[in-house]
């Protein structure tokens, strides 16, 4: 036997570990493949604002994303005064008519505090109260019916009991009859499922923001800090035993402090008002201090604002630590809110890019 | 037995502190809403304050049209036509009556109507048409659950059409309307610059007294408010707030709503006058002590009639939050109005740093000749000197009050104080003082019951005092400023007559047939029922019953013959199933001597002076006697019952199941008791063979006249499951509570009887009695309803020590060594589980 058999010829060396490397791939395409299944993104947002009325850049928003269905708040339901029962307050008027291309899905927030007190009747009533009141303004938007009602309620371990109630009232109720019944879901509530319970809905909406403490003195970022995702979602979020949607935030606030102390959050103020140096000093990370007395934004001289907005970096950080933990094929995302004013600083290449990092 | 369930006391909001100087001092009543009340938002129920000024507005209204239709057109119909028809009735009259001029029937007499419908008014019969034609719109729905909206496209095309109406309308009474229509109609659908300009072009500049100017007014704040424009808008209400009483409340709401720094609104005040009342409204939003408010209106408008409010407020604050838990020794109701008073020495302090400084103020608005009614200054300070202690400073500001024809309400005032000031001035009350107090008291007596006619208005529906200011006040005088006084001199009797006094203000003249098994002695005040011996009371029946009483006593005494009402409940069948009730009301002739005398036996049977408390009981009539204990309500079952008596001799082996009997037997009421045990005690003397009967016999009838028998109310008026918790409250608890006199006289039965079965039987009696000397843990309740819930019970200490202590009773140890050959003995040990468990114990030493 020659010598030369035994040793492959260079060529052919080339060749074999050519045809192992491309295999090598092919076979790592394929693992990875088996881990990761393309998602069908829908994209839609929350209306809520008290007053419905066609905006050009809202509308061309709804079109660019080919928005199905838009989740509208139909109104908040608190007590009111001197009345003891639940009461809708706010409830939104329809200027104009929801496009003819998207469906409304209504949503009612309650104020937990309103279920404390209520009996077993109470409850029973206030769901006979509410589905003929969501028709009725279903049909002032420009619809005949809807598909889904959603319940926005940040409910409590004491107030557990009268929330699932008043769920499977809702849901047994005839005007329900065919139709989803969908719940808003914060993030303590998804990490802490033994004391917050499983809501009997047919789907939630995972609210991945509002997670920080608003009221702390410092320059976090309570609408959205990915330290803090962390701590209540993990593989939680693929476990939970009902289908997610997931809630991004596109809005911004000035979160205003006196004397470290937290005093409210303001409505006037805007990016623009604190980048003026003739009433506010930069601090420096996101918090802007009073240079004098602004008696229209109810501030002192001294009182200190941490302005708390939405990058898109935020969002994609957001999107890229989700995105592997959701194991479902179709994924909504609804964005709060729909604002011509909020969606300013956006364009629409931006939500695009959070849709391809969850798909 | 009977169970009193119970809840609260929640205190009235309009009668829950101590008030000497009334808040309604001012001429009118307009600022009632603003008074000082640390219980509620606005003073008086916010419904009733509301509709109050609805009504006061409808009326104004109706009064305008009379006025202007002429002397034929009462208001009253212009009131009903436009507000109080029913909405059937209001509908056919305008779709078919008006319009046809044809006037229902029942509307047939209405002058307003027949007015408008006569040809002479067409255009009044128009505007009127116009306007209820458009209330369908406009009217704020008050089911928050309807999902319409407002129809903003339909309220603007009639709110054009108004315009229209307006000026081609040549009437300037019913061209006011339209354009206060059309300012209206543009506000509800929302077209704020719109009505905004009708308001500027076309109502501004009309001249006339008319309310509607003012209404208008209220809508053009409320557009100013809506586009933005706050400070132009709380002017405008602050306006409002002065000037349009019917629109007060709103304005005064709407103002604090809008929070505008107070300095942005002053710019746009004409003068002083406006400003003061901005700083009115500011404090009269002021819980707190503070002059701010006061010393800013008197500055800025000296003349105010805000001035007198601002002040009143100020001293009923220092009456809620330190003269009331000073002078209840901080026994509060704690935690309501503003303060937690009596726990902090700062807020207390706080209240001793203000009052020179009110004080202060009140002397300046007297002096400085600025203020129209400076005697108001001077009642204020003499009064704030009483509060301090400082009789002769008191004494002196009310004789610097020249005015020698206050009006009615300040003349009241001064004598009040004059009276609180003479009262504190006294050093030890006698027949010189207590005369020189008769005059004022006198006068006190006369404005109680000029008030008993007053009806008490609905926010006060629940409390009787409401807006009884004298009845309150005089309640509170007699029993924390005079009865205190005779209490400090050891004079019991004339402190209890003063706290009757102070009950009788306002009697609750009614008897409901559930609390007529008590006992007579019911009626009279608690202090009267727990705390007099008979030592007292004879005392107050010769006071009482003396024939040369003095004025003071008579004035004290006054309300002894009051006549009472009766009220009788009857339970009627519903037609709709289940039942209704109807009362009935019959005067009775009263006298509370025979109260006192039920009071006298029932002290002399808990000191166990029979002979005594027959002779007190046969002042009563025998029947009235019977009956006072006789009849009542059963909660069993339930129901009324009549004619059922106590077995107040019947020897109880176990301490439930109370039956009462159908028949009279032994002691069936009291004075019988009392005969039955003055002849027991008389055979122990004469039959001293049978004694020991005679002691086992009068032992039970003190254990059934104890809280644990039957016939319990011959002993005390009131009977509650948490009695046996408290430590000894009254001079008759060691025998009503710990059963004492009865375990001495079921010893004394053991010890003359010859028969062991009786002795042993005495023996267990007096184990019964000792058992109640045990003190019973709090806990207790909560075992028991632990047991019902099945739920396991772990005792704490107090509850270890009780187990223990209830069966290591020392009579058990006396049965078992002495009488355990007895057929009593297998009795006692059948009846007594506690009896039970002892002898189980001792079985297991004695093993051991």
């Amino acid at each position: 036997m020659s010598g030369s058999s035994k040793i492959m010829s260079n060529a052919n060396t080339q060749n074999y570990y050519n045809i192992k490397f491309q295999a090598s791939c092919f076979l790592l395409i394929l693992t990875l493949s088996a881990c990761h299944h393309p998602k069908t993104i829908n994209t839609s947002f929350y209306f809520w604002k008290t007053v419905f009325k066609t905006k050009k850049t809202e509308s061309a928003w709804l079109q660019h994303f080919k928005v199905k269905s838009l989740y509208v708040r139909i109104m908040d339901i608190d007590r009111v005064e001197n009345r003891s029962e639940p009461t809708p307050i706010l409830p939104i008027l329809f200027k104009n008519k929801i496009p003819d291309s998207v469906k409304i899905i209504p949503v009612v927030f309650i104020v937990n505090d309103v279920l404390k007190s209520l009996t077993d009747t109470g409850i029973s009533a206030l769901a006979n109260k509410i589905l003929p009141f969501v028709q009725a303004k279903v049909e002032q938007a420009g619809k005949s019916d809807f598909e889904e009602l959603q319940i926005d309620c940040d409910w409590t371990a004491s107030t557990r009991e009268h929330f699932f109630y008043l769920l499977k009232q809702l849901k047994k109720h005839p005007m329900m009859r065919h139709k989803k019944l969908s719940v808003t879901l914060r993030l303590h509530q998804l990490k802490n499922q033994v004391k917050s319970g499983i809501p009997p809905a047919d789907a939630a909406i995972l609210m991945c923001y509002n997670m920080g403490n608003l009221r702390a003195y410092g320059n976090q970022n309570s609408i959205l800090e990915m330290s803090e995702l962390k701590k209540y979602l993990n593989q939680n979020i693929g476990a939970y035993p009902m289908p997610l949607a997931i809630g991004l935030p596109l809005f911004n606030w000035a979160v205003a402090f006196r004397n470290k102390e937290y005093i409210g959050i303001s409505k006037k103020i805007k990016f623009v008002d604190l980048i003026d140096k003739n009433q506010f000093i930069f601090i420096g990370d996101n918090i802007y201090k009073a240079a004098t007395d602004l008696p229209d934004f109810g501030l002192n001289k001294a009182d200190e604002i941490r302005w708390e907005a939405i990058s898109m970096d935020d969002l994609q950080a957001v999107a890229t630590y989700l995105s592997p933990l959701i194991k479902a094929n179709t994924l909504t995302v609804i964005y709060f809110h729909l604002d011509e004013n909020l969606l300013k600083p956006y364009h629409y290449t931006d939500l695009e890019k959070v849709n391809q990092i969850l798909h | 037995m009977l169970l009193d369930l119970a809840c609260g006391p929640e205190p009235d909001p309009y009668d829950y502190y101590i008030s000497f100087f009334h808040n309604n001092l001012s001429p009118k009543n307009d600022y009632q809403p603003f008074y000082f009340n640390g219980y509620t938002f606005m003073n008086g129920d916010n419904y009733d304050i509301e509709s109050n000024n609805e009504n006061l507005e409808q009326e104004i209204n109706a009064k305008e049209w009379a006025h202007y239709l002429g002397k034929t057109v009462k208001f009253k119909d212009v009131q009903k036509a436009m507000y109080k028809l029913e909405d059937t009735v209001e509908a056919a009259l305008y779709n078919k009556f008006l319009i046809f001029g044809k006037l229902p029937d029942s509307l047939k007499h209405n002058t307003f109507l027949r007015k408008i419908t006569s040809r002479k008014e067409k255009s009044a019969l128009h505007y009127y048409l116009f306007a209820e034609g458009i209330e369908h719109l406009t009217k704020i729905r008050d089911d928050r659950w309807d999902p319409k909206p407002v129809d903003s496209v339909a309220v603007d095309k009639k709110a054009k059409e108004a315009f229209s109406l307006a000026t081609k309308e040549k009437d300037k009474f019913l061209k006011l309307r339209y354009y206060y229509q059309t300012q209206r109609l543009y506000h509800y659908s929302k077209n704020y610059l719109a009505a905004l300009k009708i308001h500027k072009d076309y109502i501004s500049n009309i001249q006339s007294d008319s309310h509607v100017l003012g209404w208008a007014l209220c809508y053009k704040a409320g557009e100013e408010w809506k586009i933005g424009m706050k400070n132009e808008a709380a002017y405008l209400l602050s306006q409002i707030f002065e000037k349009y009483p019917e629109r007060r409340l709103m304005a005064y709401h709407d103002f604090l709503s809008i929070n505008t720094p107070m300095e942005e609104v002053f710019k746009l005040c004409k003068n002083n006058r406006e400003k003061g009342v901005i700083y009115a409204i500011k404090g009269f939003h002021t819980p707190r002590i503070g002059l701010e408010a006061l010393k800013n209106v008197y500055k800025t408008d000296p003349k105010s009639a805000m001035i007198g409010i601002l002040l009143g407020r100020e001293i009923n604050k220092i009456e809620e939050g330190y003269l009331t838990p000073r002078t209840n020794g901080d026994e509060y109701y704690g935690n309501i109005g503003y303060y937690d008073h009596s726990k902090y020495d700062s807020v207390k302090k706080g209240f001793i740093r203000y009052i020179p400084k009110l004080k202060a103020f009140c002397e300046q608005l007297a002096t400085e000749g600025k203020y129209h009614e400076p005697e108001l200054g001077k009642l204020a300070s003499a009064y704030l000197s009483w509060i301090n202690k400082d009789t002769i400073g008191g004494f002196k500001a009310l004789a610097e009050i020249k005015n020698e024809h206050l009006r009615p309400k300040l003349a009241d005032e001064k004598q009040m104080i004059k009276l609180l000031l003479l009262t504190q001035s006294i050093k030890k009350i006698d027949t010189t003082t207590e005369n020189k107090l008769l005059p004022l008291l006198t006068w006190l007596d006369k404005k109680v019951k000029e008030e008993r006619n007053l009806k008490n208005l609905s926010f006060s529906d629940w409390s009787n005092y409401g807006l009884k200011y004298y009845s309150a006040s005089a309640r509170d005088f007699y029993v924390k400023l005079l009865a205190p006084m005779y209490f400090k001199q050891h004079d019991t009797a004339m402190a209890a007559l003063c706290i009757l006094k102070s009950e009788r203000t306002i009697y609750v003249k009614t008897i409901t047939k559930y609390y007529s098994d008590r006992g007579l002695g019911f009626a009279m005040p608690e202090f009267w029922r727990t705390e007099l011996n008979s030592k007292n009371l004879n005392k107050l029946l010769n006071l009482e019953q003396s024939a040369q009483k003095s004025g003071y006593l008579s004035l004290l005494t006054k309300e002894f013959r009051e006549p009472i009402t009766q009220k009788t409940e009857y339970e009627l069948p519903n037609t709709k199933g289940g039942y209704y009730y109807k009362a009935r009301f019959t005067i009775l002739k009263n006298d509370l001597t025979k109260n006192i005398y039920d009071l006298l036996g029932t002290a002399y049977l808990r000191e166990h002076k029979y002979v005594a408390a027959v002779s007190a009981f046969k002042h009563i009539d025998a029947k009235e006697l019977t009956h006072s204990t006789s009849s009542g309500f059963d909660y069993y079952s339930y129901t009324n019952y009549y004619n059922r008596y106590p077995d107040a001799f019947v020897e109880k082996l176990k301490d439930y199941d109370n039956k009462l009997s159908k028949k009279k037997v032994k002691g069936f009421n009291k004075l019988n008791f009392a005969m039955h045990m003055t002849q027991l005690e008389k055979l122990v003397k004469t039959d001293p063979k049978n004694a020991s009967k005679y002691y086992y016999d009068m032992a039970n009838g003190l254990y059934n006249t104890s809280y644990y028998g039957m016939a319990w109310f011959y002993t005390a008026y009131k009977w509650t499951s948490e009695d046996i918790y408290l430590k000894d409250r009254y001079y008759y608890d060691k025998d009503y509570l710990h059963e004492h006199t009865a375990e001495t006289l079921f010893l004394k039965a053991e010890k003359l009887s010859r028969s062991n079965e009786f002795k042993a039987k005495c023996i267990f009696m007096a184990a019964k009695c000792r058992q109640k000397k045990i003190k019973i843990p709090e806990d207790a309740e909560t075992k028991f309803a632990v047991y019902k819930l099945g739920a396991e019970y772990h005792p704490n200490i107090e509850g270890k020590l009780y187990n223990r202590a209830i069966r290591q009773n020392p009579y058990f140890k006396i049965l078992k060594n002495q009488y355990a050959k007895t057929k009593f003995y297998k009795t006692a040990i059948n009846e007594c589980s506690y009896f039970r468990d002892f002898l189980a114990t001792t079985a297991t030493r004695s093993k051991k």
